[in-house]
């Protein structure tokens, strides 16, 4: 016999007397005393209060804290760059930013024409293009007798 | 002195038309009231499974505690996967294991099951129940499991195979073997002529 086919769970094959006398021998026998269920409810009620009150703090949606979290961050960053001291303004002669004109920088700026490696901020001569001219410049520069660079 | 049960909220407990599933939504979101419902719906169930594993009402009534204090800590953020029974079932069993274990004091046998699932039937009339009783004592511990979720507590089998973790076919086949025992069984058979 299969037993699946046996066993329909909505009609089971057994007679009700059956199931009469299986329920009398191990059906309800213990009452439960209402200080049981007294305390078992206050504990509950105890337990899931605490569980309401922790929903009751407000939470914000995770888009809002991602966006204040964005602002403050501009905010501090702003205040930072705002405190931070303005760089020391060099010649543009000072290639190395050492805080004078000297033949060094003379030297760096041959080294950059040399490699090919210029740009418009070596254009010491204004003329667009920039060359062993600028070069001089800077040179005449760092050998000024008056001191006055730049 | 024995409180006497509040009989209006136990009823309206009782005619609560929520399902198990839409008063655990509610007691997540910290509804006492709903858990009240669940546990008076179940406490019944909980308490007799209990004494029909362990056999002492006052350990039984420590293991309905029990049982509901560990239901009571999953939340919030309890998920059902299953019936609620289903869910119970392994705990109230477990606990009775430990609770036994701690009344006896007695050296682990590994037959804890075994031994818990055999209490001698007690207010029952004589006769048909003993001869029941006593058939039901020489089924497996295991079949006899079986038999009782089915027929006692009501248990569907699918209900029964998630309480047991055990494959459907096997709940079936248990079932139908236990039966088959008792058909044959001259004590009980009467009771299973149809």
């Amino acid at each position: 016999m299969n037993h699946g086919d046996y066993l329909d769970e909505r009609q089971p094959e057994v007679p009700q007397q059956f199931i009469d006398a299986i329920t009398a021998a191990h059906g309800q026998r213990v009452l439960v005393p209402t200080e049981v269920d007294a305390a078992i409810l206050d504990k509950a009620r105890e337990h899931l209060q605490s569980v309401a009150g922790k929903r009751r703090i407000i939470r914000f949606p995770r888009w809002l804290a991602a966006a204040a979290a964005v602002v403050l961050a501009a905010t501090v960053a702003g205040v930072w760059l705002q405190k931070r001291p303005a760089p020391p303004a060099f010649a543009r002669e000072d290639l190395d930013h050492n805080g004078r004109v000297d033949i060094l920088d003379a030297f760096a700026l041959a080294r950059k024409v040399q490699q090919g490696a210029v740009s418009a901020q070596f254009d010491m001569n204004g003329d667009g293009v920039v060359n062993s001219r600028d070069i001089d410049v800077v040179a005449a520069q760092a050998v000024r007798l008056d001191g006055k660079q730049g | 002195m024995v409180r006497l049960p509040d009989s209006a909220n136990v009823q309206e407990c009782s005619r609560d038309p929520r399902t198990d599933q839409e008063l655990i939504a509610a007691a997540n979101t910290g509804d006492a009231a709903a858990f009240e419902v669940l546990y008076r719906r179940h406490r019944d169930w909980v308490v007799n499974l209990a004494f029909r594993f362990i056999g002492d009402r006052d350990l039984a009534l420590d293991v309905l505690q029990d049982t509901f204090l560990y239901f009571l800590k999953k939340f919030p953020g309890f998920e059902l996967t299953c019936q609620l029974r289903s869910f119970l079932y392994p705990a109230v069993r477990n606990l009775c294991i430990a609770a036994r274990r701690k009344a006896e004091r007695h050296q682990s046998t590994g037959n804890e099951l075994e031994d818990l699932e055999a209490p001698p039937p007690a207010g029952v009339a004589p006769a048909a129940h003993e001869h029941l009783a006593a058939a039901l004592a020489g089924l497996s511990a295991e079949h006899r499991e079986v038999l009782l979720l089915r027929f006692v507590d009501g248990l569907s089998l699918n209900e029964i195979a998630d309480a047991l973790e055990i494959p459907l076919g096997t709940v079936k086949s248990r079932l139908h073997n236990s039966l088959a025992v008792l058909r044959r069984d001259e004590r009980t058979k009467k009771l299973l002529e149809q």
